[in-house]
This record gives C-alpha cells, sequence and structure tokens, in this order.
C-alpha cells in the first residue's frame, strides 16, 4: 500500500501519532470480564466479612462499655453497712426492757377496775417475769477471757432457754426468726463438736455476733416498716434506669446507623 | 436532549457501579475496556500482559469508584488509573533508568518528518523504544501531559524528562529514517 505524502503544511509527527493512538481501540479477550468479575466478587466478600467483623467490633465494644459503666455505678451505689453488729453497752437495760415487754404481753386483757387487784396483777407478772428472766440471763459473759471450751455448751443451752422463753410469750415472727438463728447457731456448734472440730469461745461469739447482728438488722428493717435496702435498691435503680435509658438510647442510635450503613452498601 | 440523557444514564450507571451493582459495572467495561486497552498496549509491549494491567486498572476503578466526583470526564478518570498501573507494572518488571543528562536539543528539526504512518506502524516504533524513553514519550506526545507533571509521575525532575523525551525522538527519527530509506514506492519531497 502507497503511504500517503502530504505536500501542503508538515503534519508535525507527533500530532500524528497522538490522532491515531488516541482513538485506538483494542477489544480485549473473551475471559477478561469474567476474570474481572471473579475479583471483583472476591473483593465484596472480603469487604462483607471485615464489615460484619466491624459490626461486632461496634457491638462488643458498646456492650462492654455498659457493663463496665454498670460494674462502676452498682460499686458506688451500694452503702457499705458499717457497725452492722449493734453493740448492746448495757445488759440490764436490755433486760429491763425485755422485762417490760414480756410483762405488757402477759398482763391480763381483762380491765380490772380495782387499782389494788390491778397493780398486785402487775407485780406477780413482773416478778414472774423477771425470775424466769434472771435463771435465763444467768449465764456467763460470753467475753471473758476464762472461758472454756465446755462452756459453750452451756452458752449453747442458755442460749435455747431464752428462746423458749421468748417462744412462750409470742409468736410474733420475728421472735420466731430469732429462734430460727438461734437454733441456727446451736446446729452449727453441735456440727462442729460432731466433726471434733475444737470450737473455741471466740467461734462462738463470731457464730452469736452474726446471729445478733443479722437479727437486728432485719428488726431495723422491719420495724418502721422501712427497708433500707429497698431504698437504696429503689436509688439505685433509679439512677441505673437513668443510665440504663441513655446507654440503651446510644446502642440504640448506634445499631440504627450501622443497620443504615449496611443497607446502603448492600444496595 | 439526547446528550443530556446519555450523561444522566452514564451518571447513573456510575452510581449504581459505585454501588458495586455487577450489571452497571459490566456496561461500564464493555464502554471504556477497548480504549484502556489500547493505552495500556502504548506502555506495554505484551497485549496478555497489557490486558492484565487493563483488567487491574478496572478492578481500582470498581473499588474506588465513591472517590469520582464527577468533577471532570469519567474517561479522564479512568484513562489517568490505566497510565498510573502501567507505569506501576514497568517499574516492577523492569529496571529502569533515567538519565540526568541535560542536552540542547532543537524541536523543529524533529518537526520536519513528512511522513504519515499507520497505527501499527506507529505503535512497531514507539515498541522499539526503551522503557524510560518510552514512557516519557507517550505521556508527553500521546497524553499530552507537561514536563513537571510528568516527573512528578515518574518521580524523577523536570529536565530527566525533558532529556528522555530528546533522547526518545532522536531514536524515533533514527528508526523512521531507516524505514524510509529501504521502504519501496516512498518519494519524500
Amino acid at each position: 500500500m502507497n503511504k500517503i505524502i502530504l505536500v501542503m503544511a508538515p503534519l508535525k509527527f507527533e500530532d500524528n501519532i497522538k490522532d491515531k493512538l488516541k482513538d485506538r481501540t483494542i477489544t480485549p479477550s473473551k475471559d477478561a470480564w469474567s476474570k474481572l468479575s471473579s475479583e471483583l466478587d472476591k473483593e465484596d466478600k472480603e469487604a462483607g466479612s471485615s464489615s460484619k467483623l466491624w459490626l461486632y467490633a461496634i457491638a462488643a465494644s458498646i456492650v462492654g462499655f455498659f457493663a463496665v459503666t454498670s460494674l462502676i455505678y452498682t460499686n458506688k451505689d451500694v452503702p457499705v453497712i458499717k457497725n452492722e453488729m449493734v453493740e448492746v453497752s448495757d445488759p440490764e437495760l436490755i433486760q429491763e426492757k425485755k422485762n417490760q415487754q414480756t410483762i405488757d404481753k402477759l398482763e391480763p386483757k381483762v380491765e380490772i377496775e380495782d387499782p389494788v387487784v390491778k397493780e398486785n396483777v402487775r407485780t406477780d407478772v413482773a416478778t414472774t417475769v423477771k425470775k424466769q428472766n434472771t435463771k435465763a440471763a444467768k449465764q456467763p459473759e460470753i467475753n471473758t477471757a476464762e472461758d472454756l471450751p465446755s462452756m459453750e455448751i452451756r452458752v449453747a443451752n442458755t442460749v435455747i432457754e431464752q428462746a423458749e422463753i421468748i417462744k412462750e410469750e409470742s409468736k410474733d415472727p420475728f421472735k420466731v426468726q430469732i429462734e430460727h438463728k438461734v437454733a441456727g447457731v446451736i446446729a452449727q456448734v453441735e456440727e462442729m463438736e460432731k466433726n471434733n472440730i475444737q470450737v473455741t469461745d471466740e467461734e462462738i461469739n463470731r457464730l452469736l455476733q452474726e446471729a445478733q447482728r443479722e437479727i437486728t438488722t432485719e428488726r431495723i428493717l422491719n420495724t418502721n416498716k422501712v427497708s433500707a435496702t429497698a431504698l437504696l435498691q429503689d436509688v439505685e435503680s433509679e439512677l441505673d434506669e437513668t443510665f440504663k435509658q441513655r446507654v440503651f438510647e446510644a446502642l440504640k442510635a448506634g445499631f440504627i446507623k450501622v443497620k443504615e450503613a449496611v443497607a446502603e452498601r448492600n444496595q | 436532549m439526547k446528550v443530556v440523557q446519555f450523561y444522566n444514564n452514564e451518571s447513573q450507571l456510575i452510581k449504581k457501579a459505585a454501588k458495586q451493582n455487577r450489571d452497571a459495572q459490566h456496561r461500564l467495561y464493555e464502554k471504556y475496556a477497548p480504549k484502556m486497552l489500547s493505552v495500556c498496549r502504548q506502555y506495554i509491549r505484551d497485549i496478555h500482559f497489557a490486558e492484565e494491567v487493563m483488567l487491574s486498572g478496572f478492578l481500582k476503578v470498581f473499588l474506588n469508584l465513591t472517590k469520582f466526583k464527577f468533577e471532570g470526564s469519567f474517561e479522564g478518570w479512568v484513562r489517568r488509573i490505566m497510565i498510573n498501573e502501567s507505569i506501576s507494572f514497568l517499574r516492577k518488571e523492569k529496571e529502569i533508568f533515567f538519565t540526568d543528562e541535560i542536552l540542547n536539543y532543537k524541536e523543529e528539526s524533529w518537526n520536519n518528518i513528512y511522513t504519515e504512518f499507520e497505527v501499527e506502524q506507529i505503535q512497531e516504533l514507539i515498541d522499539s523504544l526503551p522503557e524510560g524513553y518510552r514512557m516519557v514519550f507517550v505521556l508527553y506526545a500521546v497524553e499530552g501531559y507537561k514536563h513537571n507533571e510528568i516527573a512528578k509521575m515518574l518521580g524523577v525532575s523536570e529536565s530527566t524528562s525533558k532529556t528522555q523525551l530528546f533522547k526518545a525522538r532522536k531514536l524515533l527519527q533514527q528508526k523512521i529514517n531507516e524505514q524510509n530509506n529501504i521502504s519501496n514506492g516512498t518519494i519524500k519531497i
């Protein structure tokens, strides 16, 4: 084929190259698209798994944040109950009070018009109660240093007697609870003896004090019909609720955003 | 009206392809692949390697389609990606040396070639150049980049780019003269 030679103004060689090459097309091979498509599918899968990983990571971090913050709030708001044990400074006063309670309960319900008779009855009741309680109260001081191992049995017996008296006096549920506590302590001591474990006075003290603490705590809680624990729980739940609400809102918002992003990406 | 519709159709196609719609991607590929293979072929002698580079270029196009902001022509954007892929391929496969020699040359003598070549001949001439000369020549003469742009793309100085271009032209002229001397039926005026 003869080449065409331009006689007019010469074409710049580079312009010629540019014109020819810019418009040139070369048809790709038939399987070129399938290769590209499979590469794109691979990339889609990797992107999908990485976005799922991101979702899991986001969800885990939100849950973890919520759990940690809840723990912090829970630990913060639980009040440390100090001085759980109610110190009994004057046993005599307490005994006097008990006596009075018993006397009040044992007093005849029927009104006695004659004041002298009434007073006599009251005195008799008081004397009886005092005798009973004195007998029951005649127990060795638990906290004295000279307590011997055999004292544990005497202590246990004394406790039983007291429990019986209290039982006779009233079937008050609170007193029933005391009975249970005392019985529990006795059972623990007996168990230890059975197992040939040497039960020291300190151990008995500890058990009794623990029972006393529990009783006192429950008395405090129940006497005024106000539950400190319930109060605390209420406050805690309020605070927690506010915080919970906030966290749930944040979690919900985050989840919605992630959901929308995934939906858009999949379209 | 038709042009506006066409443009709207293509931008919709691009948006769908950006969302990894395979059908939209296929349509874009069918439209631009022949031209982009030609672009890659300008830099890479072997057609099979050129096709591989073209496919890897399209993979990048479709994975980064969200970055296209519809501010210039889509073809120009794709073409730029193909050129970068071709240069990366050549750098990876071949050791390309660029000389920093500064030379004085005259452009006027270069443009006194009165011969028109067919596309295949032009490609042959370009293929005969070493990789370094070829890259600079094609970027300057075919793509229309300036020396400062070429210098940035290839990581060389402007003077190196000019030197490479001069040497490429010199070599091409030599080859053309050889062809003119041996070919039959060619008359020089």
